[in-house]
């Protein structure tokens, strides 16, 4: 039997940043998510949550697979990250715009995942801007405090069920890898 | 009267967003005897959309469409004016025989000529009777061109590609690489933002954003612009995309503009962020230029990437923004290193330094820094890209 290559690009964030509607917007197959009724603080955010993962595919023409994982947002789900990212090929951190502190956020999630990052590459999106009255504000926040940790990746403001958004932020994280990556679509 | 090749098969046409009745008629007009070479479809393969963006909620609608028809070519019906990737806009009420003309178009552009993207090097002029030229030249060019007979499915595929390509040449410009040792050429390169619409709305944005008053740029121009100050510049304007980007192609008189404050909201005005709008114009002044306080071998650094979602996307714009976030290049040593046509990277520079995203390094003071690996995964990495846009454009 032939073996199929197998990657991995990991989506994470905190809950009801959009990280199982972006994997879904990219996947080949139904996406698999293991949300269940939310019980916690996650229930003034949403009605349900993802307790394990978040599960995409895309299937390269190669035969390659690209597995996409979505960590669950809660933090007392935090052992699961480091066997989530574990052979992955680059970060993608989605943060909720609309949260009281999207910078806190931020430098929770760098620091979290601060070595996958640095032997790979990041790319963050920012979501739920549009119910914001000024939704660039918060980037440029989280732009001045990227700054300071030494890193500028893209930060772009995503609408995770708009799949162009979802593209280009992932376009973006391989660019951020390997900038000298062929522009196929250029 | 339709233009197009009646044995091909029909075009396939898909309609979004109209209400039932509009629907019944717009079936109802399609089933006319003009309109035998165009069917509307409700499943399998589309070539054209027509999409009615006068819905309770324009953004999901077009969202929606888009989300199913990517890279269709699209033809947006409605009241006000709408700027889209990829499609046209056609003002409602629906006129049948501008409707058929723009099918027409869209089915036929492959057989289309070149547009006028290339620099033009104008003297000043008044700004309305420049604009007024241009809309004539532009009536002329974009006039439908005799039929040549081909597939219609296979002309309005290719007509997608020209419409990119189009974008990318009014962003862009046409313009080969020019030889950058001879001095003389090297002014054919740069332009001053000074003597454009580009430094007005600069300097009304920087106006308001310093007085935190609203300001409105006034003289020549046909509707209001107005500059709303906050936290986050944004702009109100009734003012026609078209008409933005001719303005932004001429040199201005002097004084044929002035800034002053304005407190009176404009109704039913369009609103956009200041730096999308300042991005979108500073490419269509620059068109594959270097504005003169950038020197093409003056090393330059970018403070951040730009919000590529929310942006125009020039071509290999990732690619520039991810080596200058990292490393100080001049852009000539930019053109070489990703060994892309000049004009690409001059654009992206050009309206990246507009929105002040471009930091200059003295070149006495800095050597050119490359802080850039080659990734070990950069064949999969190429893969991936491939596979994301090949989804964009099915």
């Amino acid at each position: 039997m032939k073996n199929t290559v197998n990657y991995k690009i990991v989506f994470t964030g905190p809950v009801g940043a959009g990280k199982t509607t972006a994997i879904a917007a990219l996947s080949d197959v139904p996406p698999v998510s293991t949300d269940e009724a939310a019980t916690d603080m996650t229930i003034k955010r949403k009605n349900s949550t993802t307790v394990a993962l978040d599960y995409g595919l895309m299937r390269l023409p190669d035969g390659a697979r690209v597995h996409l994982y979505g960590t669950p947002g809660q933090e007392r789900f935090d052992f699961m990250w480091d066997i989530l990212i574990e052979g992955g090929i680059g970060l993608v951190l989605l943060l909720d715009g609309s949260r009281a502190s999207p910078e806190k956020d931020l430098q929770f999630f760098l620091k979290a995942f601060k070595d996958f990052i640095s032997s790979t590459g990041i790319a963050i999106g920012v979501t739920r801007l549009d119910e914001l009255a000024q939704p660039s504000v918060v980037l440029d926040r989280l732009h001045a405090q990227i700054r300071n940790t030494g890193l500028n990746p893209p930060v772009f403001s995503v609408d995770a069920r708009d799949k162009r958004d979802v593209r280009i932020l992932v376009k973006a994280l391989l660019y951020a890898i390997d900038p000298e990556i062929s522009d196929a679509a250029a | 009267m339709s233009r197009m090749d009646t044995h091909a098969s029909p075009l396939q046409i898909v309609v979004c967003g109209f209400s039932s009745r509009n629907q019944a008629l717009i079936t109802q007009l399609f089933a006319g005897p003009d309109w035998n070479d165009c069917a509307i479809v409700g499943t399998g393969p589309v070539d054209l959309g027509i999409v009615d963006l006068d819905t309770p909620s324009p953004e999901r609608t077009w969202r929606d469409y888009r989300n199913k028809y990517a890279e269709v070519p699209t033809i947006i019906v409605a009241l006000q004016e709408q700027q889209r990737d990829n499609a046209y806009y056609l003002k409602k009420p629906i006129n049948p025989a501008a409707l058929r003309k723009f099918i027409d178009k869209l089915s036929q552009r492959s057989t289309g000529s070149k547009r006028a993207a290339a620099h033009s090097r104008a003297e000043p002029v008044t700004l309305l009777d420049s604009v007024r030229n241009q809309h004539q030249k532009r009536a002329l060019i974009s006039a439908p061109k005799p039929p040549e007979l081909r597939p219609v499915r296979a002309s309005a595929r290719a007509a997608a590609t020209e419409l990119n390509r189009d974008i990318r040449e009014l962003n862009c410009g046409s313009s080969a690489d020019l030889d950058l040792t001879d001095a003389s050429i090297r002014a054919q390169l740069t332009y001053d933002p000074a003597r454009c619409f580009q430094r007005v709305l600069e300097r009304a944005i920087a106006d308001a954003r310093r007085s935190g008053t609203a300001q409105e740029i006034c003289g020549q121009l046909p509707a209001r612009l107005r500059i709303v100050p906050g936290a986050a510049v944004t702009i109100e304007s009734a003012l026609k995309t078209s008409f933005l980007r001719v303005v932004s192609t001429h040199e201005l008189q002097s004084v044929s503009m002035r800034i002053v404050p304005s407190p009176d909201p404009i109704p039913a005005a369009t609103r956009t962020d200041a730096a999308v709008l300042l991005w979108q114009i500073a490419l269509w002044t620059a068109r594959g230029r270097l504005p003169v306080t950038i020197k093409p071998d003056t090393p330059v650094r970018l403070r951040q990437w730009p919000n590529f979602t929310r942006i125009a996307e020039t071509p290999h714009a990732m690619q520039i923004a991810s080596i200058l976030t990292k490393s100080t290049l001049s852009a000539i040593d930019l053109c070489d290193r990703l060994k892309i046509p000049q004009r690409f990277v001059f654009s992206f520079l050009s309206a990246a330094h507009a929105n002040g995203l471009v930091e200059l390094a003295p070149r006495a003071d800095v050597r050119p820094q490359v802080a850039v690996t080659r990734s070990p995964l950069r064949g999969l990495l190429k893969r991936i890209l491939g596979r994301l846009s090949v989804s964009e454009a099915a």
